[in-house]
């Protein structure tokens, strides 16, 4: 995708992490300048866990997702988790634990799943960025710690 | 006559006595039935990574609506393409509560006020 073209959909995108959003889920952006998004998600007893979003090429490919801990350095080990969402690896592109999801770079490009194709659920809504982050959000807030 | 007279005038003055009671008693008939119709509202506010519906604020709705009733027309008004496998919930003093959608507020529990959070639950992993 032609990055002007790239950068014009993840804008109409993130346009809506407002802050309203942010204080209703508990979300803190910290950075969000194309094609970066850096998040964090917060709730009462948890450990912040933050991530950042590489949207490079956004919707051809689906964001690369770097865990890391409320410092923003990269985690060396996979969140606590009843839901398989998060993979300690390591990742053999990163070198780190990540997001094993329909919808995270890491997941299609990983051996185990190179056949289960981002253009399968690309243009969904649970795909969008929004959507890719609500679903990390709600597995990560069925664990604990 | 001017006994007559006196009586009228008590008459009088009774019967607006009485009229003032009456309206009264409309007046606090109208409270009670405006606040029972209250009892049986809600405000809602939907939030969604698509936007919040309504934009700002809350919609009134019945309590006895059920919930994907409004979340129908957030769909439509956010332009929201397709919503297989999400879910609503609501924060508690302990964490979210997934609400069951194709029943009503009151029989989820939720009164008054609910800010209902609106998206994809996780896919799955492996």
């Amino acid at each position: 995708m032609h990055p002007a073209a790239s950068q014009a959909l993840f804008e109409d995108e993130v346009k809506h992490l407002t802050p309203a959003l942010m204080a209703r889920r508990g979300w803190i952006l910290n950075a969000l300048a194309y094609p970066v998004i850096n998040i964090s998600l917060t709730a009462r007893g948890r450990t912040t866990l933050r991530m950042t979003f590489q949207c490079n090429d956004w919707n051809d490919l689906p964001p690369s997702i770097r865990l890391e801990n409320p410092d923003g350095n990269p985690l060396q080990k996979s969140p606590a988790n009843p839901t398989s969402i998060f993979h300690q690896g390591p990742h053999q592109l990163t070198n780190l634990p990540f997001v094993c999801m329909k919808g995270a770079r890491e997941y299609h490009t990983h051996p185990s799943h190179v056949g289960d194709l981002w253009e399968s659920v690309r243009g969904q809504s649970s795909y969008t960025l929004g959507g890719i982050m609500t679903q990390i959000w709600n597995g990560w807030l069925k664990g604990s710690g | 006559m001017s006994g007559e007279l006196d009586k009228a005038e008590k008459d009088l003055a009774k019967a607006e006595k009485d009229l003032e009671a009456a309206a009264t008693e409309v007046k606090e008939a109208e409270k009670e039935v405006e606040g029972a119709k209250k009892k049986e509202e809600i405000e809602v506010s939907i939030s969604t990574t698509a936007g919040f519906y309504p934009a700002e604020g809350f919609n009134t709705v019945p309590e006895k609506q059920v919930i994907e009733h409004e979340l129908h027309k957030a769909k439509h008004a956010l332009e929201i393409k397709d919503v297989n496998g999400w879910i609503a919930t609501v924060f508690t003093g302990t964490g979210k509560r997934t609400l069951d959608t194709t029943k009503s507020y009151a029989e989820n529990g939720l009164a008054e006020k609910a800010e209902i959070d609106w998206g994809p639950s996780e896919g799955g992993g492996g």
